[in-house]
């Protein structure tokens, strides 16, 4: 017997029917969720909560998040939700306030992510792969003494061991000018996850060129 | 003042002892054994993360438990003052009662501050008085027995409203929360 059970998520997320009455699937690239009648009709209740939340909660955090951002953070707490956090849900408060819960955590590691890229002071070693100019915050001593040539070698050195996964990131980002939000689309991660690749691209980078010139001081910019 | 906050909520991370669930239960009053509060208030001096889970919960729902139009959500409560041998220094905020803002002007010390913040319907003074290296608290409010938690890093305090007034005293100069009547919240910190 065919479930009949057709609906859309805003996401885009679509279930779709299966042999038999239970359980209900949802299908979201090439893997299958399967979720309890009674998560599903949770779920399905509260979703416009997510939105207001992440609005809500970003604006007591005093935090400009973008109807982009707030697009992305919404995926992000849909995924949570599906993939784990309604099986951890215990019933301890109401299913409202638990969604409060998830969305909070979501917006707290988006503002992290979104944090540790821009901030300056936890991070002095930028590198911004570009043909022309590479270096800054250097003394004129120093740039007598280097190639630009030389450093762009040893970026395509470090890039080239690197796993495709970094390459395809490196380039995109750092060549390409795609923003993250756009390369975890493509690479259908979460902005939170090519975050931290792409900060550890800029921490291998560095180090391979500090490697050859240990007295740069500040970043490569 | 705010975005110290954000950054000291990005920097708290996530719950190591999986109580928000818990802690949640408290905030909407899904929870009501005594036991249970009082160790969710016990976490919530250990825990910054779900502390400011417990703060934002109540700033953008209304006593009801109904979300507040985004608009509509107001300011944290912040008091901030600095303690000198024997006196007070009050540090500008919109909650000082007028008698004093001239010694906030005036950054004149002090040898007790006064505040009043909102709590539900009604609105309750807070008095700081200085006593050597800590401070006493009192709070007024209408309702005898009312709750009111003093949560600071690693410790919790209780006290109940008894003819008007409340009090917590030998409170060390920090950061620290007061909880009135469960979900009203009172940011103090104090600097030396």
């Amino acid at each position: 017997m065919y479930c009949n059970y057709n609906m859309y998520l805003t996401t885009g997320v679509r279930a779709v029917p299966l042999w038999g009455k239970n359980p209900v699937a949802y299908k979201k690239n090439t893997r299958w969720y399967s979720m309890a009648d009674r998560d599903n009709s949770l779920l399905l209740e509260h979703l416009p909560l997510i939105k207001k939340f992440i609005k809500s909660i970003s604006r007591r955090m005093d935090a400009r998040i973008s109807d982009e951002e707030a697009d992305d953070i919404q995926q992000d707490v849909i995924e949570r939700l599906l993939k784990k956090a309604m099986k951890e849900f215990r019933g301890e408060c109401r299913f409202s306030t638990y969604l409060f819960k998830v969305v909070h955590n979501a917006v707290s590691d988006y503002l992290k992510s979104r944090n540790k890229i821009t901030s300056v002071d936890t991070d002095d070693h930028h590198i911004h792969y570009h043909p022309s100019m590479m270096v800054d915050d250097f003394s004129s001593s120093i740039i007598d003494t280097m190639k630009t040539e030389d450093i762009m070698e040893i970026v395509h050195n470090e890039v080239k061991s690197m796993k495709e996964e970094l390459r395809l990131i490196f380039h995109w980002y750092f060549v390409e000018k795609y923003t993250q939000v756009e390369v975890a689309r493509m690479m259908r991660k979460s902005q939170s996850t090519i975050a931290e690749h792409i900060e550890n691209i800029r921490r291998t980078l560095t180090r391979a060129v500090k490697g050859r010139y240990p007295e740069m001081k500040k970043g490569i910019h | 003042m705010k975005s110290e906050r954000l950054q000291r909520i990005v920097q708290a991370g996530t719950c190591e002892n999986d109580m928000e669930q818990k802690v949640m239960g408290v905030a909407d009053s899904t929870i009501t054994s005594e036991e249970e509060i009082q160790q969710v208030f016990a976490h919530l001096a250990e825990c910054d993360s779900c502390r400011y889970l417990y703060e934002d919960y109540f700033a953008i729902h209304d006593d009801d438990g109904n979300l507040i139009e985004e608009g509509e959500i107001g300011e944290t409560v912040e008091l901030g003052m600095k303690l000198e041998p024997g006196s007070i220094v009050p540090l500008a905020t919109d909650f000082m009662v007028e008698g004093q803002r001239a010694a906030v002007l005036s950054g004149e010390a002090v040898s007790m501050v006064e505040y009043r913040v909102p709590a539900g319907g009604d609105n309750v003074d807070v008095k700081v008085y200085p006593c050597d290296d800590t401070v006493s608290i009192q709070l007024s409010a209408s309702g005898d027995g009312t709750r009111v938690i003093l949560i600071s890093p690693g410790t919790m305090e209780t006290a109940t409203v008894e003819k008007g007034i409340a009090r917590f005293d030998n409170v060390m100069p920090g950061r620290f929360l007061l909880v009135i009547n469960m979900r009203h919240l009172v940011t103090v910190t104090i600097t030396k």
